[in-house]
Parts: structure tokens; C-alpha cells; sequence
């Protein structure tokens, strides 16, 4: 299969006063496209900062980094947020709506930086609020829904765009098991028809909807299985 | 909540108000962010609501002054003459009628020539007769300005013949106040100085921009007798001249230089003789052009500083609103749209800002109107128009941008993995960031410091002029014009009769004490001044041929105006010159200034004087104080005083208490001895020596008006930026205390920042404004631009300040809990 991100010897590191800390260390791995990705370990492993590289939006590494075989490594930051904007949607534990947008602006915002024409737009958004059943929802503002609620937006928010690869972190950490069950099917449809999903979590429970789990501890990946094989073991 | 519709139908989700592309959107976010922060939207929206509306108001001024063309044909092309006489300090004079019909004969440069002279009337024949100001035009003046009448017709040639002119062109606001806007006002007859004149046309109110407060017209009809070779050097008229299409000015200046070469002077004026072509817009606006441009200064000075604390306001929300950056940008918004999604809302904020602005323009410059000095042209054209409102937009597009950038580029800049981060903390500001808040405040300091020395020099200037001895007492004294009609007062007798009249009444009043004529007043525009002679006074080849003030008056004007007698005696009534000329035994008074120029410290008593250098001579009879005549700021050049009563004159009277009660008592007087004669322009003398300088007050008070702001706005923005500091340093402030730290050092430690920051923005502000008063040199009286007790003063006022304005934030540092710093994180 064809891969949407390799990796070669990526490290990331910050220095204070004299001393340089390393919070990821000599990084190689490579995710093939539909694949659903699962990165564990303890907290400080580095897991959030591993994402943020990926998600692009941290620039301050070394290595390699190559998606769609494009070299992250060598773009511009211009470049970069293109290729980012292009083909990744991101969900948070925090789901990180915008708290004075409703939710349907919330929706189409990320259409509107991707310049889509405002018809379009208003399809798009009008499509994802019935797929996502909030079509109800639509002019209420963030502070007024429920946490499953917002992170459901926070999902539709991140789908809308049609990415090639999601990254979520700890999508269901604040909310309770049932809710954080339907939003892990959400993302278990959304892998079946293609689209790629790489998501940081401490829950196992979680970590089951995915195909591989990377381990991460001080910043290096120190082990990496299926989860058939982990379900088997 | 439910899962994904895998056949996902296209349903119509109904959408009101949407907007039409990502530009409204950012507005309507703009607009919505906004009306959610009420309290920072009111706070600058107001700050930048006075920055634009002060900006605006004096805008308003400037460009009705300087800015807008006059409103006259081709006014580029207008010219004025003057001759140019500096050996006998007359830097810039009006020409004589002679003259004019010369210049006008270079056709070759001016395609028309034009000429007028001042000139007032009495209009008699209604129940109070009334004193006018008119000119007396040529026929060319209008067609050469090309203005037409709204009614009837101009002068015609014929009109402009000696002994035709009793026709008569009335302004706007004359024909009003006079026949209430009525046609039927063309072709009545009115009184003037006793003669009929009738009405042929009524002039457009525009040209009251450019002569203010001309109510009548005349022809000027110049006399042989003014056009004679004797009145040569009677200067009196004002020129204009139209170039030529194609003629510039240099090359009309050319012209009247060689003309003026050819001029044969007697060798009094010698080669420092010039015929100066000065721009009609020029002369109408050259001496307020500086005081002007400061004042815009000033006011864009105090826009700058609203700027700046908007600005540091930004930066301050930008920290807390870092999370929603960040959120955009993961979600895709380049660095450009995050810039532009709060330029939007910058500029929003000015638009508003600039729309309230707007209306406080419209007050302000009311107000700037009603307080406006008289001599200020144009004041009547100051108004609202639309290149005032273009001003106005464009000022608040540039300042939304210019508050806005600085803080957009920093939140665009924000550190997306920090602010993502799952404690949710809002960004508490990197050290680049505070230490950008700090040197914001303190170039708010600076700025202010600027304008308060600015203002401090011209307030300290003003205070030093009203310490100025004017060379008089004007307390207790009335003085009021009167002009007698020269057709009716035709000779010396009359005139004298009319006097001698008048001052019998007066000084016969209950609580007057003196009473005196002169031609004119000390401090108002325009004094008489001649050259004259000096008997066996033979002036070098280089030195000016001298020159003075003339006064002529009764013998008790000294009495009357509080001017000291020095030396010998005052002339007396049976000295009064019976004609304006000088014979045997005339005798004159001068002042100490002429007697020292030309005597030094021999007794001038007994010396002669004329206007010829063949005599006859009139004999100095005594020396009295120094009047400064023409401003308070100047020394007097030396004042000649003439026992003799001109047609002009102006009544003077001590009273023994408030002057003002006894004007309608003197005008009573007055038409007692000649009930068609009006007075007018009753003042005090203290309201002569106030208006005298009302001017410099306009200028004085207005920058101290925008320094107060300027001011203001730094404080507002120093104490802004220590009670975020303070808030910054909650945390620690709670572990130094747990540490054992007392009120008093946790005040210091916050009252040091502010102090730190008044100090660096006073030592910046001192080296700016070290610099920006060299540009008020012009407008200082008795102080130094780089005054070391203003710059003190304001240093120690804005320091003091400062820390006052710390303290209420320091204080609330002092009340923090420990225990619940330390919770805070």
C-alpha cells in the first residue's frame, strides 16, 4: 500500500540554559494510506508532540519527514500549511471549538481558509450537520452543548474538509464511556471509507478500533504491533 | 448525538443573513467579537472617537484654510503687489493709485489688472446710523476674480469714472439683514456719508471667504487728485493682477523687478526698493500657515498615542485569545488570514471610532469656530465637506492599521503546540511580548512629553507677553471708532469743531476722568507710520531713512491712556496743529524708543522734526513712555505724536470705574454731537490688549487642550500595562509573599516598573522634543525652545503621574493571597 507518511531519524528537541532536552528521538516510521493509528505511552512520552509534527504544525524538528512523498523537511511554511490545509483535519480532547462562532460558522470555517466558494460552503456544512444529525444544533454557540456534543462538531468539524488523514488527541478524554464509544465508531466509519486516522490515546478501549499502536516512551518508539496481535496476545 | 447517514441526502438547510464572501464573514465575526468585549469596544472605540474627531475638527480648519482653493476663478493665477521698502522698515506696504495704473500698464505678464482700498461708510436714513465696512474696487476686480453678482450687475467703466461712482454692490449678508433677501432691493437708493448711492447688484456669499465682514461695494473711481504725481507715494491700495495663461510667476517677478529698477525714488529708498508679486493665497493664508500645520501636528501627535494604547489593549487580548489563533491555524488559516480576521476587527473599531469622531468633528469645530481669532481667513468656509469626511475615513483606515498590525502579526505568530496544549491556559505573554507592551508605553510617554513641552513653551510664552508692559494703562479706559464722512467733515475746522465738541460733553460726564481723540488705538492693526526727517540729521548711505508710528492726538490722550510723561511737557490745546501739516511753531511729543534710536542719551527737547528734509521743522516738546503700538511681542520702532485731530479717530476715556458702563452714555454723546454719526467698535482698552493676542491664546489653548489628552491617553496606557503586569506577576508576587515579602516591597516592586517605564519614555520624549521646538521657535515670546524649566516641569509632572497611575494597580498586588497565587496555576 502506497504510504501517506514516512519518517526517517526525526528528532525534536528544545534547549534551556546550556542543556538540550530531547522530546523525540531519532523517529523512522512510515503509515500507509487507510491506515487507523494508534500512538500510546506514558505521559512527557512525546505522543502530542509527535502529532503536532505530523499535523504540521510544529516546523521545529530535524530529519525526515515525507507525506504523500512530498519532503515536509524541505518545504516552506507556506508550503507546509498548504499541504496541511489540503489534507489533514484535526480533533481535540478539548475540542477546541471557537467559542464565539455557532456551530454551523464552527463547520465552515476550515471550508472558508480553503477558499470554497460560499455556495459550496453552505452545502458542505448543510451535508455534515445531517450526516452528523446536528442539524438542530446549527446556531447554537459552543458554551451551549453538551461535551459530547462539541466534540461531535469537533469531528464534523475536522471530516468536512474530506482529509486524507485525521489526527485526533485523546478524542474521548473528557468525555464519559458512551459518548466516547459513539464518537470511536464515528471514527471507525470514517476509516472504513478511507480515510486515514492516527489518534493519541492512553485508552486501551480506544486503541482497539485501531489497526497498529506505536509505543512511545522519552521520546523514542519502543515498540509497534497490530492490534489483532495485541487483542491476540 | 448519532452516528454518520452512509446515504448522506442533500437536505436544505435554510441559512438567513449568510454571508456573501469570507470578507463579510470576517466582519460579521469582527462585529460579533466586538459586541461581546463591550467594555474594551467602548474604551477604544472612545479613544479613537476624540483621536480622529480632534484630528478631523482641526483637519477641517486646515484644509477651508489652506487646503481648499479660493473660491474664485483660476485662484493659482491671482496675484497681489506690494512694494518692498526695508531701509525704511517696510518690508511689505500697499501700493499707491498712481502706481497701480502703472504696474497695470504690463499687459505683457497680467492679462488684468485690479486694484481696491478700504474704506467705511455711515449708512444713515434708519432709526441708528450704522458704520459699514466697504471697499472701494475697480471696475476690474470682479470679472478679474470672476465673480458675478447673484443679482444685478457689476461695476461698469463708467461706474469706475470720478464722479459716477454713486452706484453700490451689496454683500449676501447686507441685502439680507437689510431688504431681507428681496429683489426689489436692486435700483433703491441708500445713504452713505450722507450721499445717495444706488443698489446695483448683490454680491455671491462665497466672496465673503475671501473678504470677510465687506458689506458694501463701491467704485473706486479713483480722483485726479489721487492719481496725482504728488500722492505718488500715498499707498493705500491693494493690488491684484491676473497672469497671463502661460506667464509664470517668476517671470511676472521679473518684470516688476526691472520695472522697480526703473524707478526713480529721490535716493531715499535707494536700491532696497522691490515690487514684490505675491500669490493671492499666499498673502490670504501665509501667517497662519505655520501655527496651522503645528496644530495638525499636535492632533496627529494625539491620535498616534490613542493609537499606541489600542494598540498595547490588542496586544493584551491577543494573549488571551492565542487559544483561538491557534485553533484557526490547525484548522487551516494561513498567517495572512489570521492577520486579516483581526485587521477586520481593527478596522472596525476605527471605522466606529471614526463615525463617533465624526461628530465629535462637527462640536469641535464649532467650537474651534466661535473661538477662532477674526484675523483667521476663511473661518466662515470651515465646515464639513467631503473632503473632510475622505480625511476622515482615510485617517481611520490608517489608523485601524496602524494600531492593528502590530498586534495581528504577534497573534499570528502564536506558538500552536503551546497553545493547543490540553490545559487549556491562555497565553500569559513571552517576554518579547510584554517587553513590546513596555516600549509601546513608553513611546506613549515620549509623545506626550512632546506635546506638554510644546504646550508648556507657548503657555509660558503667553504668560510672558500678558506680563509685558504695554506702555499704557488700559485699565478703566473705553475706546470706540468714529469716522467721520469726509463730504460732510470736508475740512480741518469742521473736523476740530466736532472734536472740541465731542470732548466738552464727554468730559463733562459724571466719572470720567479724561477723555482724548487719537487716529487710532495702540495694539490694532494697521498703524499710521511715515518716514520723516530729523533736522541736521544726515543719514549714511546704509542707514534706513527713519521711519515711525504716527500718532495724532489731543493733549490729554497721555492722561487718558496712562502714558508717562518722561521729560519736558505734554503738548497742550492751543498747540493743536489747525491743519495736517506742519508750519511755524508746531510743536510734537516722542516717545522714549525714537529718542533713544536717534539721541541716545542727549535731551531730544528742543529738537526739530518734518517730513521734508527742507522743513519747516516742529519742535520736540516733551518725551513720554513707550507704547508698544503694533503687538505686544515687538518693541516699538519709535512713535511720533501730532497735536492734530484726523477724520478717523477713535474716542478714548478714563472712567473711574467699569469703562463699560459708560459706552451707551458715550454714544449718546456722540450722536448728541452729530446724530448721523455712529460709533463702532467699542472696546476696552484691556479687551484691545486681550484680543491683541488672541491668536497666540487660540494656538496655546488649543495644544494645551490636545497635550491634556495626549496625557490622558498615557496614563490610561501605563496604568493598563502595570495592572496586566501586576496580573502577570500574580504568581510570584504570591510566593515572594510567602517568602516573607511586605506590602511595601511588593508595592516597590510594581510602582519600579512604572517608574522605569515614565523615566525611559521622559528621557525619549526629552530628545524629541529637544528637537520639535525648534519648529515653535517662530511663535515663543521670552522663552528659550529648549527652556530647561519647562522641560523639568513637564519631566516631573509626567513621572509623578505616572507613579500615581501605578499605584491603584500596585495596591491591589499588595492584597493578594498567597495561598491563593499559589493555587492560581
Amino acid at each position: 500500500m502506497e504510504p501517506l507518511i514516512r519518517m526517517r531519524n526525526l528528532e525534536k528537541a528544545v534547549e534551556a540554559g546550556p542543556n538540550k532536552f530531547f522530546l523525540l528521538r531519532r523517529i523512522t516510521l512510515e503509515i500507509n494510506r487507510g491506515e487507523f493509528v494508534t500512538i500510546m505511552g506514558p505521559s512527557g512520552a512525546g505522543k502530542s508532540t509527535l502529532l503536532s509534527i505530523i499535523g504540521m504544525l510544529d516546523g521545529a524538528w530535524s530529519g525526515e519527514y515525507y507525506f504523500l512523498e512530498q519532503p515536509v523537511h524541505k518545504l516552506s511554511v507556506k508550503q507546509r500549511n498548504e499541504l496541511h490545509k489540503a489534507n489533514i483535519g484535526f480533533v481535540f480532547q478539548s475540542y477546541h471549538l471557537i467559542d464565539n462562532l455557532t456551530v454551523f460558522e464552527n463547520l465552515e470555517i476550515p471550508l472558508s481558509y480553503k477558499n470554497v466558494p460560499r455556495k459550496e460552503r453552505v452545502s458542505l456544512v448543510c451535508d455534515s450537520l445531517d450526516r452528523f444529525q446536528i442539524v438542530g444544533k446549527k446556531d447554537l454557540f459552543p458554551s451551549q452543548l453538551s461535551g459530547g456534543q462539541q466534540q461531535l462538531v469537533g469531528v464534523a468539524r475536522a471530516v468536512i474538509q474530506n482529509p486524507k488523514l485525521i489526527l485526533a488527541d485523546e478524542p474521548t478524554g473528557n468525555l464519559h464511556s458512551a459518548q466516547g464509544d459513539e464518537i470511536m465508531q464515528l471514527f471507525k466509519r470514517l476509516n472504513d471509507a478511507g480515510t486515514t486516522i492516527i489518534q493519541v490515546t492512553h485508552s486501551e478501549r480506544n486503541a482497539s478500533y485501531s489497526n497498529r499502536i506505536i509505543q512511545l516512551k522519552d521520546g523514542w518508539i519502543v515498540g509497534e504491533q497490530s492490534t489483532a496481535a495485541v487483542q491476540a496476545g | 448525538m448519532g452516528g454518520s447517514s452512509e446515504s448522506n441526502p442533500r437536505r436544505p438547510c435554510k441559512r438567513a443573513n449568510w454571508s456573501e464572501n469570507v470578507s463579510l464573514q470576517d466582519l460579521r465575526y469582527a462585529l460579533r467579537m466586538l459586541a461581546r468585549s463591550p467594555g474594551f469596544t467602548a474604551i477604544a472605540v472612545l479613544t479613537l472617537a476624540l483621536g480622529i474627531g480632534a484630528n478631523s475638527a482641526i483637519f477641517s480648519v486646515v484644509e477651508a484654510v489652506l487646503v481648499r482653493p479660493l473660491p474664485i476663478r483660476d485662484p493659482d493665477r491671482v496675484v497681489v503687489l506690494h512694494l518692498q521698502m526695508p531701509k525704511i522698515n517696510l518690508p511689505r506696504t500697499e501700493i499707491s493709485p498712481l502706481q497701480y495704473r502703472d504696474y497695470g500698464r504690463h499687459t505683457d505678464v497680467f492679462e488684468s489688472t485690479a486694484a481696491w482700498t478700504g474704506r467705511n461708510y455711515n449708512l444713515t436714513g434708519s432709526d441708528r446710523p450704522m458704520r459699514l465696512l466697504a471697499r472701494r474696487a475697480t471696475a476690474s476686480l470682479f470679472p478679474l476674480l470672476g465673480v458675478s453678482p447673484v443679482l444685478g450687475r457689476a461695476f461698469t467703466a463708467a461706474d469706475d469714472a470720478y464722479g459716477n461712482q454713486h452706484v453700490v454692490l451689496l454683500s449676501q449678508g447686507l441685502w439680507q439683514r437689510m431688504f431681507g433677501g428681496e429683489r426689489g432691493a436692486l435700483g433703491k437708493r441708500i445713504q452713505l456719508d450722507g450721499e445717495s448711492y444706488e443698489i446695483v447688484g448683490v454680491l455671491p456669499a462665497k466672496l465673503e471667504a475671501l473678504y470677510p465682514h465687506v458689506e458694501l461695494w463701491v467704485p473706486a473711481a479713483f480722483s485726479p487728485r489721487e492719481l496725482s504725481e504728488e500722492r505718488r507715494w500715498s499707498l493705500y491700495c491693494t493690488m491684484l493682477a491676473r497672469l497671463r495663461p502661460g506667464i509664470s510667476l517668476a517671470q511676472a517677478r521679473a518684470a516688476m523687478a526691472a520695472d522697480a529698477a526703473r524707478v526713480d525714488t529721490g535716493g531715499n529708498l535707494g536700491d532696497s526698493f522691490g515690487i514684490e508679486v505675491r500669490p493671492l493665497t499666499e498673502e490670504q493664508v501665509g501667517d497662519v500657515r505655520q501655527p496651522l500645520y503645528i496644530l495638525l501636528g499636535a492632533v496627529g501627535l494625539v491620535l498616534l498615542i490613542a493609537c499606541v494604547n489600542i494598540a498595547n489593549l490588542l496586544l493584551a487580548r491577543s494573549g488571551a485569545r492565542s487559544r483561538e489563533m491557534a485553533i484557526r491555524a490547525a484548522i487551516g488559516a494561513g498567517r495572512r488570514r489570521i492577520v486579516i480576521q483581526l485587521l477586520t476587527e481593527s478596522l472596525l473599531l476605527a471605522v466606529c471610532g471614526g463615525a463617533i469622531g465624526l461628530v465629535l468633528a462637527e462640536w469641535g469645530m464649532s467650537a474651534l469656530v466661535q473661538m477662532a481669532p477674526a484675523s483667521l481667513p476663511q473661518a466662515s468656509a470651515i465646515r464639513l465637506d467631503p473632503v473632510v469626511l475622505g480625511f476622515t475615513l482615510g485617517v481611520s483606515l490608517v489608523t485601524g492599521v496602524l494600531f492593528g498590525l502590530v498586534p495581528a502579526l504577534h497573534a499570528a505568530r502564536t506558538d500552536l503546540t503551546e497553545a493547543l496544549k490540553e490545559s487549556g491556559r491562555s497565553d500569559t505573554g513571552g517576554v518579547g511580548r510584554q517587553g513590546l507592551r513596555r516600549g509601546l508605553v513608553i513611546s506613549e510617554v515620549a509623545l506626550a512629553m512632546v506635546l506638554l513641552v510644546c504646550s508648556g513653551l507657548l503657555l509660558r510664552s503667553l504668560a510672558k507677553l500678558l506680563e509685558v508692559n504695554p506702555g499704557f494703562d488700559p485699565a478703566d479706559v473705553l475706546s470706540m471708532q468714529i469716522s467721520l464722512p469726509g463730504t460732510k467733515y470736508d475740512n480741518a475746522a469742521k473736523v476740530a469743531a466736532f472734536s472740541d465738541a465731542l470732548l466738552n460733553r464727554v468730559t463733562s460726564l459724571p466719572g470720567v476722568l479724561h477723555a482724548a481723540l487719537a487716529n487710532q488705538p495702540p495694539l490694532t492693526p494697521g498703524m499710521d507710520n511715515s518716514v520723516f526727517f530729523i533736522r541736521d540729521y544726515h543719514p549714511g548711505p546704509n542707514d534706513p531713512q527713519p521711519h515711525d508710528d504716527t500718532v495724532y492726538a489731543t493733549p490729554d490722550y497721555f492722561a487718558t491712556m496712562g502714558i508717562p510723561l518722561l521729560r519736558g511737557r505734554e503738548y497742550t490745546q492751543a498747540e493743536m496743529l489747525t491743519r495736517g501739516e506742519i508750519g511755524e511753531g508746531s510743536v510734537v511729543a516722542i516717545d522714549e524708543a525714537l529718542a533713544k534710536r536717534f539721541w541716545g542719551n542727549q535731551d531730544p527737547i528742543g529738537k526739530g522734526l518734518g517730513w521734508s528734509d527742507q522743513g519747516p521743522w516742529a519742535t520736540i516738546v516733551g518725551v513720554v513712555g513707550t507704547v508698544r503700538s503694533d503687538d505686544l511681542a515687538e518693541e516699538s520702532k519709535g512713535t511720533i505724536y501730532f497735536p492734530y485731530r484726523t477724520g478717523g479717530m477713535t474716542l478714548v476715556v478714563r472712567t473711574v470705574s467699569d469703562p463699560r458702563l459708560f459706552a451707551e452714555t458715550l454714544r449718546e454723546q456722540v450722536q448728541a454731537t452729530d446724530p448721523d454719526q455712529p460709533v463702532y467698535d467699542i472696546k476696552t482698552m484691556t479687551e484691545r490688549v486681550q484680543a491683541s493676542l488672541e491668536r497666540r491664546r487660540f494656538a496655546a489653548m488649543l495644544l494645551a487642550m490636545f497635550a491634556a489628552l495626549a496625557f490622558v491617553l498615557a496614563l490610561i496606557g501605563l496604568n493598563a500595562v502595570v495592572a496586566y503586569l501586576v496580573t502577570q506577576r500574580t504568581h510570584e508576587i504570591g510566593i515572594r509573599m510567602a517568602l516573607g515579602a511586605r506590602r511595601g516591597d511588593v508595592l516597590r516592586l510594581v510602582v519600579s516598573q512604572a517608574l522605569v517605564m515614565a523615566v525611559s519614555g521622559v528621557a525619549a520624549g526629552t530628545v524629541v522634543a529637544a528637537l520639535a521646538t525648534r519648529l515653535l521657535a517662530s511663535q515663543l515670546f521670552g522663552v528659550h525652545p529648549l527652556d530647561a524649566e519647562t522641560f523639568l516641569i513637564v519631566s516631573g509632572l509626567l513621572i509623578a503621574a505616572a507613579l500615581a497611575a501605578s499605584y491603584l494597580p500596585a495596591r491591589r498586588a499588595t492584597r493578594v493571597d498567597p495561598m491563593v497565587a499559589l493555587r492560581y496555576e
